[in-house]
């Protein structure tokens, strides 16, 4: 019983920060050169992905606001 | 590759992965309503997950129906231990849209979590211009402790290998004349390319097929 209640609580992750250590050594690499040009792409390319993904999660909320609604 | 407090970077990481992945306490499992995807097909939920900013896992049954599904946020999802447990089920998730550049192939957790599964197949969806879905799938010849050990003493050399592709690929990619965004790209893809090299001759030996398909890949279920 003991090791079931410990199982349950446990939690596994898909990808965990493989894309953050991916866009780490990026960064690390760029910097090593000096490249601000091509840092300032990845800047860039995070702040979408950010905007991307909270406009994303407003839109869900919405949606399930409209579904309660009507349910 | 980033990391914390190891000289070649992700070697923690790595083995933080690997070991079981309780990565942290914050990782919070968000359990999603069946309802709203009754009757849905494989193919229909791969093509609602490749195009998210987010990621969802959705385990299947052998009889096609879907028996739980977990909803993450724009790098990963959470789904309980107890998942690893259940038998002959296929697990399919999505890389988020926003990531489709490093290509679609499985993370080092997501082998983990194969290896010390139950399950049948693992899949990982993609919206890249390549490949679409990658798929690890077990044969009667499997031997995931065998394959999760290689892995165990292969990171290291892996991890320097695509550190280095990625290096020299965007050198190469800027002399021959691409522009800084398109020498990224082509980096991103080279490095991860090592992945997939690498999954595909280990599948080979430690009884796995490891698939990989296109857009136009049509679907028999």
């Amino acid at each position: 019983m003991e090791d079931k209640k410990t199982e349950d609580y446990l939690v596994r992750e898909t990808d965990g920060t493989f894309f953050e250590n991916m866009r780490q050594m990026e960064r690390r690499i760029l910097t090593k050169y000096g490249d601000t040009e091509a840092l300032a792409i990845l800047d860039e390319e995070d702040r979408i992905e950010r905007e991307e993904y909270e406009e994303e999660l407003r839109q869900e909320m919405e949606e399930e606001k409209i579904s309660k609604k009507n349910s | 590759m980033g990391g914390r407090g190891s000289a070649s970077g992700i070697k923690e990481d790595f083995r933080d992965w690997l070991k079981s992945e309780s990565r942290d306490n914050n990782s919070t499992i968000q359990p999603m309503e069946l309802k709203k995807f009754e009757n849905y097909t494989l193919e229909q939920i791969e093509r609602r997950i490749r195009n998210l900013r987010h990621e969802e896992l959705f385990v299947i049954n052998q009889d096609g129906k879907i028996e739980a599904a977990y909803k993450g946020n724009s790098s990963s999802v959470a789904f309980p231990d107890s998942l690893l447990k259940q038998k002959n089920v296929t697990v399919t998730h999505g890389h988020p849209k926003t990531r489709a550049e490093f290509g679609g192939t499985f993370s080092f957790a997501d082998m983990a979590n194969l290896l010390k599964s139950e399950w049948v197949e693992h899949r990982a969806t993609a919206s890249g211009q390549g490949e679409m879905n990658y798929i690890m799938r077990k044969t009667e010849k499997a031997d995931a402790e065998g394959f999760y050990q290689q892995m165990n003493s292969d990171y290291v050399r892996l991890n320097s290998e695509m550190d280095e592709m990625w290096d020299n690929s965007f050198l190469e990619a800027r002399k021959s004349g691409s522009t800084k965004k398109n020498a990224i790209h082509i980096a991103r893809q080279r490095a991860v390319g090592v992945l997939n090299k690498y999954y595909k001759e280990m599948a080979t030996k430690y009884g796995y097929e490891y698939i990989t398909r296109k857009e136009e890949y049509h679907y028999g279920r």
